[in-house]
C-alpha cells in the first residue's frame, strides 16, 4: 500500500470514529454555558415575548403556553387584550387538564390543606425538584463533555447531569434532586432525572400532591439560535398520578454580567 | 387608623396553575382578599425565601398592632433594584396585601405607598396581584405594534 493511500484511509477510519464516538454530535452542541435570568427578573429586556411575560410568575403549562402564543399571533385577536387572552388560555388549559389527574390524584388534591404547608423552614428539605428547576432566580450552566452541570442560586444548590451514557444506578437513595443523565438532540438538551424523593408539587385546579416515587422528570432546553433564548420544556411522567404528561415551561436569556449570589435564607418558623 | 378590606373574588386560583414561590401564598394569606393599611415601618429585611416588613398600625382607639408583611425573595428583589434602604424605620406607607387566614396581623403584601406618593410593587404576582401585571403587559404590547 503507498503512502499516500494509507493516509487517505487512516484519514477515513479517523472520520468514521470520531462520528461514532460522538465527535460530530459535540462540534454541534448548544453553547449554553454562562449565567441565565428569566422574564420575572429582568421584565424589562425586550428580547422577552409577550407569552413570557404573561406566563413569568405563575408558569404556564406547555398546551397552555402554545395556546396562547396562538391567540397572540392571530391578527384576528389584536384588539383583544393580553388580560382577555390569558384568560382564554386559563379555560382551554382547565378544560384540557380535567382528565390529566387519575382517581389517586383527585383524592389527594381533594386532601391538601395549604394551612399545613411544610416548606417555612428554610431548608430545601421538602421542596420539590419542579420548584428548583423552575424557580424564578439565576441559573448558571456549565458543560462539560462528560457532564453538564446546573448551578441554582436558589438554594445554592447544584446537579450534575451525566452524559457518559452511565446507567441510573440501581440501589441509589432517593435524593431532593435525584439522579440526571442527558444527552444532546441537535440544539436541544435532554435531561431525564428518576430517584427522586417525593416531595409536594403544585397541580392545575390547585392543591398539591406527592408525586410517585418511580416519577420521572424529562427536561428539554433548546437554544434559540436567532435571540440566544433558551426554552425549557419540563414533563413529569408519573402514570399513578397524570394519565399524561405533566407539563411546564420556563424561558431563559443569557446575563453574561450576571453573577449567582448566595442564598442566605432565613427561617420564619415562629411568626406566624 | 383605617383598615380598609376589599373583597376581590377572582376565579384565578381555580383556574390556574401554582405559583412557584417558596412556600405557596395561600397556606397563609387569601390570596382574592386584598386590606391596606397606614403604617409606620419598625424594621425592613431583605431576605430570602421572603422578604419582610415589620411596622405598627394604630387603630381608631389608639391600639397600636404589631404587623408585618411578606414579598418576593430577596434574590429577586435585589435584582430589581431594591436595597436593604428602600424602607427605613420612621417611614410612613400605606401598604396593600392579601390578608392573613388565621386573622393575625401578617399580609401578603402586593403595593407600598410612601409619603411622596413612591409606589413599589415587589410581592406576589398571584391572585389579586395577577391582572395589573397583565395590563402593565399589554401596555407593553401595545407599544410594540
Amino acid at each position: 500500500m503507498s503512502r499516500k493511500k494509507f493516509n487517505i484511509g487512516a484519514a477515513l477510519i479517523l472520520v468514521i470514529a470520531c462520528y461514532i464516538s460522538g465527535c460530530a454530535r459535540e462540534d454541534n452542541r448548544p453553547d449554553i454555558n454562562g449565567v441565565w435570568t428569566n422574564a420575572l427578573l429582568s421584565p424589562d429586556d425586550e428580547r422577552w415575548r409577550i407569552e413570557d411575560l404573561a406566563c413569568a410568575r405563575s408558569g404556564c403549562s406547555m398546551a397552555g403556553f402554545k395556546y396562547l402564543q396562538g391567540l397572540l399571533r392571530d391578527p384576528e385577536n389584536d384588539d383583544r387584550s393580553v388580560k382577555e387572552l390569558y384568560y382564554e388560555m386559563q379555560d382551554y388549559v382547565k378544560q384540557q387538564n380535567k382528565a390529566l389527574l387519575t382517581p389517586v390524584a383527585r383524592k389527594k388534591q381533594a386532601e391538601y390543606d395549604p394551612a399545613k404547608d411544610a416548606a417555612l423552614d428554610c431548608t430545601p428539605e421538602g421542596d420539590s425538584l419542579r420548584h428548583q428547576i423552575l424557580a424564578p432566580v439565576p441559573m448558571q450552566i456549565e458543560q462539560f463533555d462528560d457532564r453538564v452541570v446546573f448551578r441554582y442560586e436558589y438554594w445554592n444548590a447544584v446537579r450534575t447531569v451525566y452524559l457518559d451514557g452511565r446507567a441510573y444506578p440501581p440501589d441509589a437513595p432517593a435524593t431532593r434532586l435525584g439522579h440526571s443523565t442527558g444527552r444532546y438532540e441537535g440544539a436541544t438538551l435532554v435531561v431525564e432525572t428518576t430517584h427522586v424523593i417525593p416531595n409536594m408539587i403544585g397541580v392545575p385546579g390547585g392543591g398539591a400532591l406527592a408525586p410517585d416515587k418511580d416519577a420521572r422528570f424529562i427536561e428539554r432546553y433548546t437554544l434559540n439560535a436567532d435571540n440566544g433564548r433558551l426554552d425549557l420544556e419540563l414533563a413529569i411522567i408519573d402514570p399513578v398520578h397524570f394519565r399524561k404528561p405533566y407539563d411546564n415551561q420556563r424561558s431563559f436569556l443569557p446575563a453574561p454580567d450576571w453573577e449567582l449570589e448566595e442564598f442566605v435564607c432565613e427561617a420564619i418558623t415562629g411568626e406566624y | 387608623m383605617i383598615i380598609r378590606s376589599t373583597a376581590m373574588l377572582i376565579t384565578t386560583m381555580l383556574l390556574c396553575i401554582p405559583a412557584y414561590s417558596h412556600h405557596s401564598p395561600e397556606s397563609h394569606y387569601l390570596v382574592n382578599e386584598l386590606i391596606t393599611v397606614t403604617a409606620v415601618v419598625t424594621k425592613f429585611r431583605l431576605i430570602n425565601p421572603h422578604a419582610r416588613i415589620y411596622f405598627d398600625v394604630t387603630t381608631a382607639d389608639g391600639e397600636v398592632q404589631h404587623w408585618f408583611a411578606e414579598g418576593n425573595a430577596s434574590a429577586i428583589l435585589r435584582r430589581r433594584g431594591w436595597s436593604n434602604d428602600t424602607l427605613k424605620p420612621g417611614d410612613v406607607i400605606e401598604i396593600t396585601g392579601n390578608p392573613a387566614r388565621d386573622g393575625g396581623h401578617k399580609m401578603d403584601w402586593k403595593l407600598i405607598v410612601t409619603e411622596d406618593g413612591t409606589e413599589y410593587r415587589g410581592g406576589n404576582t398571584v391572585g389579586s396581584e395577577r391582572d395589573r401585571l397583565l395590563d402593565d403587559i399589554e401596555k407593553r404590547r401595545r407599544q410594540r405594534k
